[in-house]
């Protein structure tokens, strides 16, 4: 049974995407290490707030090339297609939880670099906006 | 990724590095303040808050009765810790509107306002020295009432100190109470002299002291509300006995304030246990990991059951085993490794003994940055150790383990049937102690941070003092800590 405020609180955390915002922070942090947590913390979420008013994307644990590199590993013939299972599965291991499940040559099982990538930046993108879209 | 070959480790920096920086304790700490105060741009709070670097500051209220000695107290917390002072009568003196509006209550003789009054504490709560150095409110709030409005407003302390007395003791300080005008510090007429002449000169009584009988009441309008008050703030209050020297109630206050809340932040606790054979340390071990659900892991175990594997490590390592020689240290840290950075160590954490056996060992695991968090040396002379490891024997038929002191088998056929492992008999035990004591010394220089268990007890006893160092979190260092002559 929760209360107003209760659901008050639940309220604001969906609003403004603060569990996604705390576990981007929380991920950079583990991954960089760096020596000054807080200066590091303020620093992503400077570049968060500019990412909301200018263009380019907001910060975020995996680049392009990172994609790229995970793309070669679940291709390692080089023949520029994955399977919809491996596509699933690579997006999950990125973290990425709601996703398109049928993009683009998904009908045919055969997904090519390019969707892939597509596909998983848009998705890094959202999850990394964390803020009132 | 394709099915899971090769299964998720975490790497022990990231354990490490949060423990190092309390990391949970920051996040928790934010995530906390958006929902208190819930900014509209949660993005700029959060910049902010991080900037102001307020996450540890103190946050104490002060409660007891009249004369218990809160201001005495008060006074000597914030000069200690920086924080700010704040009594009520402070708040009224201030300038700004809502204390001039207080003001004209008080004069008419009426109660504030239960609204106005909450807004006057938030008010002085949010400005800049009391958010940057943290806050010490003596007697506020002193009803259950304000206590629930403090709560709403969103002000919570970190701890709550409440001061016992006995009544007779109480009315005996209320009336030799003398207050020195210029710095406001109580005094008392036998209890507490102050060591200046100057200041003796100046001593007031106080416009408050009154007759013992209206000292009574009001002691007891405050018992009414304090059995409130403590049911209120139960989870972070300590109650401290103010009929002792003032010194020591400072002290017993200042632990208390040291001794970090216990978070929910995950902690999770790498435990290495060192002894001479026959300390006890694979029964502790045994009992830590089954009560708080920590992996046990006894590094001549750990070889065994990799021996019996068909891996090209068990292999390896069979031959050893078998001659009864020791394996080489490098096998045997790799073994080790591997099995600590398995998911199930990360997250639950690990207690470890029978490694490492000498200094470089030690080293090596240092290396490895799998690095203890408590360290644990169980003491114990030879004589009591030869006593309890040679006179084991196990039952073939069962497989229990009796001894002839502490444990005796049950009946007379038992014993006829128990064997004896060569292992325990007194020529190799005493090899074994001598290898233990040569590198103990080293091995406890290693280690600074290392407590030192009596074994000679009761395995529960031994069990307690082990639990009461691995359940609370390691004191903290208050940040602007000076020495305090005491």
């Amino acid at each position: 049974m929760s209360t107003p405020r209760e659901q008050e609180a639940a309220e604001y955390l969906d609003k403004h995407k603060i569990i996604e915002l705390t576990d981007n922070l929380t991920s950079m942090l583990f991954f960089y290490r760096p020596d000054r947590p807080r200066e590091f913390l303020i620093d992503q979420l400077e570049k968060l707030k500019v990412s909301k008013v200018g263009p380019g994307n907001p910060p975020c644990l995996f680049n392009e090339s990172n994609l790229d590199a995970l793309f070669g590993i679940l291709d390692p013939s080089h023949q520029g297609f994955i399977t919809s299972n491996q596509y699933k599965e690579a997006l999950k291991t990125l973290g990425i939880k709601n996703f398109n499940e049928f993009p683009e040559g998904a009908s045919d099982d055969r997904i090519s670099q390019e969707t892939f990538i597509k596909e998983a930046t848009e998705r890094l993108v959202g999850s990394t906006a964390t803020f009132q879209q | 990724m394709d099915a899971i070959v090769r299964p998720l480790r975490i790497p022990p920096e990231m354990g490490i590095y949060a423990e190092k920086h309390d990391i949970f304790h920051l996040l928790q700490t934010l995530v906390r303040h958006l929902m208190v105060d819930k900014p509209e741009d949660p993005i700029q709070y959060l910049i902010n808050f991080l900037k102001r670097d307020s996450v540890d500051v103190p946050r104490i209220i002060l409660l007891g009765p009249p004369a218990s000695g809160k201001r005495t107290i008060a006074k000597k917390l914030c000069e200690h810790t920086q924080a700010i002072h704040i009594t009520f009568l402070d708040i009224l003196k201030e300038d700004s509107d809502l204390s001039r509006a207080a003001q004209q209550h008080q004069k008419k003789k009426q109660k504030i306002p239960k609204d106005l009054w909450s807004q006057l504490i938030q008010q002085r709560l949010s400005k800049q020295d009391c958010v940057r150095r943290g806050w010490v409110l003596e007697a506020i709030p002193e009803t259950q009432e304000e206590a629930l409005c403090l709560q709403e407003a969103g002000v919570t302390p970190d701890h709550v100190v409440m001061l016992e007395a006995p009544d007779v003791v109480l009315i005996e300080r209320s009336s030799g109470k003398r207050t020195d005008p210029v710095t406001g510090d109580v005094y008392h007429v036998t209890f507490m002299w102050p060591e200046s002449e100057e200041v003796a000169q100046r001593l007031e009584t106080p416009s408050t002291v009154m007759p013992a009988d209206l000292i009574a009441k009001k002691l007891q309008k405050y018992h009414t509300e304090a059995h409130a008050l403590k049911r209120t703030y139960h989870s972070r209050l300590k109650t401290i006995n103010a009929d002792q020297p003032h010194v020591d109630v400072f002290s017993q206050v200042l632990n208390y304030i040291c001794t970090p809340r216990h978070s929910p932040s995950p902690y999770t606790r790498r435990i290495l246990l060192f002894g001479p054979p026959g300390s006890g340390k694979s029964l502790q071990a045994k009992l830590i990991a089954q009560k708080y659900g920590i992996v046990n892991i006894c590094c001549g175990e750990l070889l065994k059951a990799v021996s019996a594997d068909e891996s090209h490590m068990g292999e390896l390592i069979k031959p050893y085993l078998e001659s009864e020689q020791q394996v080489p240290s490098s096998i045997v840290l790799q073994i080790l490794t591997e099995r600590l950075r398995r998911m199930d160590c990360s997250t639950r954490g690990w207690v470890l003994h029978g490694f490492p056996q000498d200094v470089e060992q030690a080293e090596e695991l240092q290396e490895s940055n799998f690095i203890p968090n408590r360290v644990f040396f169980l003491e114990m002379t030879d004589d009591i150790a030869i006593e309890r490891v040679t006179l084991r024997g196990v039952d073939p038929v069962t497989g229990e383990w009796y001894h002839s002191i502490y444990k005796p088998a049950p009946g007379p056929e038992v014993q006829t049937r128990l064997r004896f492992n060569p292992r325990h008999s007194e020529a190799q035990l005493l090899k074994r102690l001598k290898d233990y004591w040569n590198h103990a010394a080293n091995l406890q220089a290693f280690y600074p941070q290392a407590v030192y268990i009596n074994a000679d007890q009761d395995p529960h006893t031994v069990f307690e003092s082990l639990e009461s160092r691995i359940v609370g979190q390691l004191p903290k260092v208050l940040s602007n800590q000076e020495t305090f002559e005491g």
